[in-house]
């Protein structure tokens, strides 16, 4: 093994440190540090400049640990270790030091301490790095087969995209037919589109697909495997079936709220939810005389603080049909804001006034009162606009409830690994960066099982989904950070205090070819938490680019160099 | 009592399959009793059964891991929730070894009920192969009279307290030695990389090793005592490992290692656990 | 002693604290220079020898930030970390030790303004509990 030879690059960052931190002080001391055979300082260490200088002086000096003290790792660190890697150096013999956002940045008025500390994190920075030893990233092959749970039109939209795409995809379905709740609905905007005659193009898509197998009245029974290697269970009405995939996507979409019992739902003849209302309008019977629809019922507030985002659309647009169907019907909608986003809905919301829709605000203190027996005849609320109780005729109420999660979340959630919000929908990887993955790698996420999304986005999402569930299939394997668990067996007791603690299930306890229990982690599903680290007594269980041996060269460092670091 | 033990042990060691039988027997000059590993029937007579016998059989089992044969062990109550959880640790298989249960009330000291005896609680639902008699929780006072009662002192007397008794130490570690906790292959003190703690009897380092070893052992000690009971210069480590003890039933509602089947408590959480550390979250 | 300035060892995960120390550093909220940051991936990752060490050799005070409970990366770790850190307050108080110099945070990626109180409020009290008379040079004998 070749001797430690440490290379220290401190950054100016233009003045963001160079301005508080005396840069060349700061490199004189990284000079005299146990195992540094170079330091230089930069203007910008990330500029072409920098990282031209970086390669050229591992070449010159035979640096084999590079130690880069500049600003954020949570930025740049891939890119410098990319630099290591193109000069030849192990990617993982780089460490950072932040100097900026925790130094120059947050003591802008003592540049002595800030030069101190300075001092401080390149020691403790070349501790570790003298530590660091060669990762290799572990790679899992990618079967080029996804699964899609739901068909609805999220998953009628990824199942479609990857089947274009060539590849193998089961699309698995609880009911007998395709098309979830878009298919019992009646005409959508805009411009009343015909729902059956989109969900029809989406299934059609599908079920020409040679690529695509789809297993209606099925659910998903377990999961076993990771990224590359999902063997899923299937329970189909022919019995158990396993499939071999690479991805899953969650599109399992949501359920209408039907509160049975608010606003006397189930109490009384006539009271119903939107979906109830979208099926007589298919039916083309029921609809009755006067109508009041009740907003935000079930939404927004005490049980349930979210607002549903596509109910408001529905009302206005159902409340339209209600009246043209019948222009001699009134029909209040009873909302508490309309929240008609858009030049599509905004445009919906004034077309539905033109065509008589009365829209009267109610204040959630005050909801309205559901009058009747054994079947609705009106509706008590107090306009709290104007400042009186009025009585609405009505012969059907219509509740605009919430999208909620699906009971079986829960449970596909702890198979797939992945987790649920507050509300019972499934959360993203990061809303913004990461909107249609989990943090599980290979597994993701669109339409309502995430929020309450209307066929728009629930399409655009599936696409989306498909796309990064493409990506893994087209390479063929995945890379996995190297920074992961590792067990050395010979210290090992067998205890599974790390199997235990795994919250990804990477560890297992199995007897060696002597038969003692040890512990062994798979690199590919273990994430790099660490947590299994200090659940071992032995100190067996290693992560690795974190060790025990290097976090403790940083702390005896700190406790007994700090005289050094003084001045 | 000791009559049955030794024709149990007899009748076990005759078995073609039987390895050896762990349990007691007396030191020689009176003085007490020690562990004894039979492994001929003919020396059966070794083994005795007195308000003496201390010593925790089971800590020698997982020396017996993978290797063939039945072991027999007697076990106390005490004993048998430690074997409780060192079957959980995987150091023992059950289906390995041939456990006796002997009913025992209470050790004495000195003529006296020994002090790690009050408070005592038998494992529930532990399957004996034999049992020399009902192995229940026997009616004992939950606290000695007259001890170092450490949660009434302030931290300063505490602290006072334990850099005296420290002082005492000299890293011998014959409390780890004796424990039946602790079963590294390669004790974390004994390793040189990272040197967690150099084998000076400084300070810090004492420190340090008599901490991690309690932290390492919270929610596990069986309460036996013996760490304290091997301790060359008298070091009240007894009450160290049960004030975590205590500590892991208060925090975590654990029951005491090996009584009930449950985890030990730094195995796993709840979502539930107390939490002083969210001051100021909105 | 007046001008005693405490050294605060602080671990902080990278999705969460260490996200959150970057902010306030962006945000230019400005903070006492006693503490050193380490990283960890997770809190969970954090072994009380670590912190047991520190303290054991004069380090005055260590903190361990996470994430909030519920809301960590790698789904369960804080909630060990929880737990570790009680055990470990009660080893500390148990010994009569000053407790008060570790401490445990939940500090999120947005919340540098809080990362800020928490250094500010950490290093005042380690201050005022005076230096860490453990370590080598307790060994008066």
């Amino acid at each position: 093994m070749a001797r430690v030879r440490v290379g220290v690059f401190v950054c100016h960052c233009g003045s963001n440190i160079g301005g508080v931190v005396r840069v060349p002080e700061v490199v004189d001391y990284a000079r005299e540090l146990p195992l540094v055979r170079y330091a230089e300082d930069n203007l910008y260490t990330c500029s072409d400049a920098g990282l031209g200088s970086i390669k050229q002086m591992i070449a010159e000096h035979g640096l084999n640990r590079v130690v880069v003290a500049s600003c954020t790792p949570r930025t740049h660190e891939e890119l410098f270790r990319r630099n290591c890697e193109e000069a030849g150096l192990n990617r993982y013999l780089f460490e950072f030091v932040n100097l900026r956002e925790h130094c120059s940045w947050i003591h802008l008025h003592e540049p002595d301490s800030a030069t101190s500390k300075a001092k401080e994190l390149v020691r403790l920075g070349v501790a570790k790095a003298s530590r660091l030893a060669p990762l290799e990233m572990a790679r899992a092959p990618v079967r080029p087969a996804a699964l899609v749970i739901g068909g609805g039109v999220a998953g009628l939209a990824a199942a479609g995209s990857l089947g274009d795409q060539g590849f193998e995809v089961h699309l698995v379905e609880r009911e007998q037919r395709l098309g979830g709740i878009a298919a019992g609905l009646w005409k959508l905007l805009p411009g009343d589109l015909e729902a059956a005659k989109l969900v029809s193009s989406l299934t059609r898509r599908v079920e020409d697909s040679e690529r695509i197998t789809v297993h209606l009245g099925s659910t998903v029974s377990s999961v076993s495997g990771f990224v590359g290697a999902f063997d899923v269970e299937l329970a189909t009405p022919e019995g158990p079936q396993t499939v071999e995939v690479g991805t899953v996507i969650v599109a399992t979409g949501a359920k209408e709220l039907e509160p049975l019992g608010l606003y006397r739902l189930g109490e009384l003849d006539g009271v119903v939810t939107q979906l109830g209302l979208e099926q007589r309008f298919r039916d083309a019977e029921g609809l009755g005389g006067d109508v009041v629809v009740i907003n935000c019922a079930g939404a927004r507030g005490p049980e349930r603080e979210y607002c549903g985002r596509l109910c408001c659309a529905v009302s206005i647009k159902n409340a339209r049909h209600l009246r043209e169907l019948d222009p001699s019907r009134r029909v209040t909608v009873l909302q508490r804001d309309v929240m008609a986003m858009g030049t599509l809905f905004e445009a919906e919301y004034r077309a539905a006034k033109k065509a008589g829709v009365r829209f009267v605000r109610y204040d959630p203190s005050r909801p309205p009162e559901i009058l009747g027996d054994g079947r609705v005849n009106g509706v008590r609320v107090y306009h709290s606009v104007i400042g009186e109780e009025r009585v609405l005729d009505a012969s059907t109420v219509v509740l605009t409830t919430p999208l909620v999660g699906q009971d079986e979340a829960p449970e596909l959630s702890k198979m797939l690994k992945v987790p649920l919000d507050g509300d019972g929908f499934f959360l993203e990887a990061h809303v913004k960066l990461r909107p249609v993955e989990f943090a599980t790698d290979g597994v993701f996420i669109a339409g309502a099982a995430r929020f309450p999304s209307n066929i728009r986005e629930s399409v655009s999402q599936g696409k989306a989904a498909a796309a990064k569930a493409a990506a893994p299939m087209t390479a063929g394997e995945v890379a996995v950070e190297a920074t992961t668990a590792s067990t050395d067996q010979r210290l090992c007791s067998g205890c599974s205090n790390c199997e235990r603690t795994c919250p990804f299930g990477a560890v297992s306890v199995e007897p060696d070819r002597d038969g003692r229990p040890v512990s062994s982690v798979n690199p590919v599903i273990c994430k790099g938490c660490g947590a299994c680290v200090p659940a071992c007594p032995c100190g067996a269980i290693q992560q690795l680019g974190f060790t025990d041996s290097q976090i403790f060269a940083m702390v005896e460092s700190l406790a007994h160099d700090r005289e050094e670091a003084a001045g | 009592m000791r009559d049955e033990l030794r024709e149990i042990a007899a009748e076990f060691l005759a078995r073609p399959d039987a390895r050896c039988f762990i349990g007691w027997e007396e030191l020689p000059g009176g003085q007490g009793t020690r562990p004894a590993v039979i492994a001929d029937p003919g020396q059966v007579d070794r083994l005795t059964w007195t308000v003496g016998c201390h010593a925790n059989p089971t800590k020698y089992l997982p020396r017996f891991r993978g290797k063939d044969g039945i072991v027999g062990v007697a076990v106390k109550g005490c004993d048998a929730r430690g074997l409780r959880e060192l079957i959980r640790a995987r150091q023992v298989d059950r289906d390995k070894v041939f456990v006796v249960g002997v009913p025992c009330d209470g050790l004495e000291d000195e003529g006296e009920l020994a002090r790690r005896c009050y408070g005592c609680r038998y494992p529930e639902g532990f399957e004996y192969d034999v049992a020399l008699g009902p192995m229940e929780t026997p009616d004992l006072p939950e606290r000695p009279p007259d001890d170092v009662d450490l949660a009434s002192m302030s931290a300063e007397e505490r602290r006072a307290f334990f850099e005296d008794e420290l002082a005492k130490c000299i890293r011998c570690e014959a409390c780890r030695r004796i424990c039946y906790g602790c079963f590294c292959p390669r004790c974390i003190f004994e390793s040189t990389d990272p040197l967690w703690s150099s084998r000076r009897a400084g300070k810090a380092e004492k420190l340090f090793y008599h901490a991690v070893r309690a932290f390492h052992l919270a929610g596990r000690c069986i309460g036996c005592d013996e760490c304290a009971w091997v301790c060359p210069v008298g070091v009240r480590l007894d009450l160290l490992n049960r004030a975590l003890r205590d500590g892991a039933a208060e925090l975590f509602g654990h029951e005491g290692a090996g009584v009930i089947d449950q985890e030990p408590p730094l195995r796993t959480f709840s979502t539930d656990d107390p939490d002083p550390f969210a001051k100021g979250r909105p | 002693m007046s001008d005693f300035e405490p050294t605060i060892l602080v671990f902080a995960c990278n999705w969460c604290s260490y996200a959150g120390a970057d902010m306030a550093g962006v945000s230019r909220f400005q903070m006492p220079p006693n503490c050193r940051v380490v990283r960890v991936m997770c809190s969970a990752r954090v072994r009380p020898e670590q912190v047991i060490s520190a303290l054991a050799q004069g380090i005055d005070g260590v903190l361990i930030l996470g994430c909030h409970p519920g809301d960590c990366h790698y789904a369960e770790g804080n909630y060990h970390t929880r737990r570790r850190a009680l055990m470990l307050e009660r080893l500390l108080d148990t010994l009569g030790l000053e407790r008060e110099r570790f401490q445990v945070s939940w500090v999120s990626a947005a919340e540098g303004a809080k990362f800020a109180e928490t250094i500010r409020a950490v290093v005042d009290e380690i201050r005022a509990l005076g230096p860490n008379t453990l370590g080598r040079a307790a060994d008066a004998g």
